[in-house]
């Protein structure tokens, strides 16, 4: 009855496409879906495979990156804990020891940023009391 | 008539007889996910490659189907959505428009001789393939699969009013391509 009654519905429809036989047109390879099972067994067994693998190093990964952790946090807790800020007490520092600091450490950059931080208020530093030999012997050593 | 899809989904469910239960599933319908795909990829190979991811996502998801749905319906369900990921994946690819992807395949069929050289199956193909790749799904499972339409709307989660509109007219469009390349 189905198919009687599918065939009036698509008379009513499309009478070109109605009359047409229904069959199929395509081409498969000879042997194609005997062969078709045990490849797609294949295919699901190397998926169960993979599978099976990638569950296992998550598991080992997981654990790894857990211990990494909380070794890690032990490590910062334990420096934290121990570690205790250095007091300076910079007036014992005795005054060539800081110069010779500077000399050595010292570079164009740092002069500038010193220059920069420099607050003429709270300094008895005046360009004025320079004489003119130490300020030239200071620019041609530092220019 | 073959196995039941109940017979399969239990013995599927017991370890000891789970990779029989998979290769009958396997011989039930390998032909019809088969099907499917290649009338909507046309294309041997990337239909026969489509079938094969079918049934490892089959594999994969069937311990957590739920029995009080179709086991078919599922399963075209899955290669619908393979196939329509498939032709948008191509599209991507070949930077081009699904329409123009399909007139392209419609020109195919009228020019090469990938239809057994039936030149009245040739335009037919040729004009299926001008539809939108939903409609091209409606209208091979109720044309070709003639599958009804509730368990089409099963399948493409598509109300059953909908999938009526939308097979009407891929049949007009198809009536009028045929008419017109007489």
């Amino acid at each position: 009855m189905n198919s009687k009654h599918r065939e009036v519905e698509w008379q009513d429809l499309a009478p070109s496409l109605a009359k047409m036989e229904k069959k199929n047109p395509y081409l498969v390879p000879d042997g194609y879906f005997e062969n078709l099972q045990s490849r797609i067994e294949q295919k699901v067994n190397s998926a169960k495979a993979q599978r099976s693998r990638s569950n296992i190093i998550p598991m080992w990964t997981k654990y790894a990156a857990a211990a990494c952790l909380t070794i890690a946090m032990g490590i910062t807790l334990y420096l934290n804990l121990n570690q205790q800020t250095p007091t300076v007490n910079w007036a014992e520092i005795p005054e060539q020891e800081i110069v010779s600091y500077l000399e050595l450490h010292l570079d164009d950059s740092d002069t500038q940023l010193l220059f920069d931080q420099l607050n003429p208020q709270q300094t008895n530093i005046r360009i004025e009391h320079i004489n003119n030999q130490d300020l030239e012997n200071y620019l041609n050593q530092q220019l | 008539m073959g196995i039941a899809d109940s017979e399969i989904l239990e013995k599927f469910s017991r370890e000891s007889t789970k990779n029989e239960a998979f290769g009958l599933l396997i011989q039930k319908y390998q032909e019809k996910i088969y099907w499917l795909c290649r009338r909507m990829v046309i294309d041997h190979d990337d239909a026969d490659d489509l079938v094969q991811e079918v049934f490892i996502k089959v594999w994969k998801n069937l311990d957590g189907f739920r029995a009080d749905a179709q086991l078919y319906s599922w399963m075209y369900r899955i290669a619908s959505n393979e196939c329509l990921q498939f032709l948008k994946k191509q599209k991507q690819r070949n930077q081009t428009s699904l329409d123009d992807l399909n007139h392209q395949l419609a020109d195919q069929y009228g020019s090469l001789d990938v239809l057994n050289g039936d030149q009245i199956q040739a335009k037919l193909y040729s004009a299926i393939a001008t539809l939108p790749e939903k409609q091209k799904l409606i209208f091979q499972m109720k044309y070709f699969d003639e599958l009804k339409y509730e368990e089409i709307s099963t399948i493409l989660g598509t109300s059953v009013g909908g999938l009526k509109a939308s097979f009407h007219l891929a049949v007009k469009k198809i009536e009028e391509h045929l008419k017109n390349n007489d």
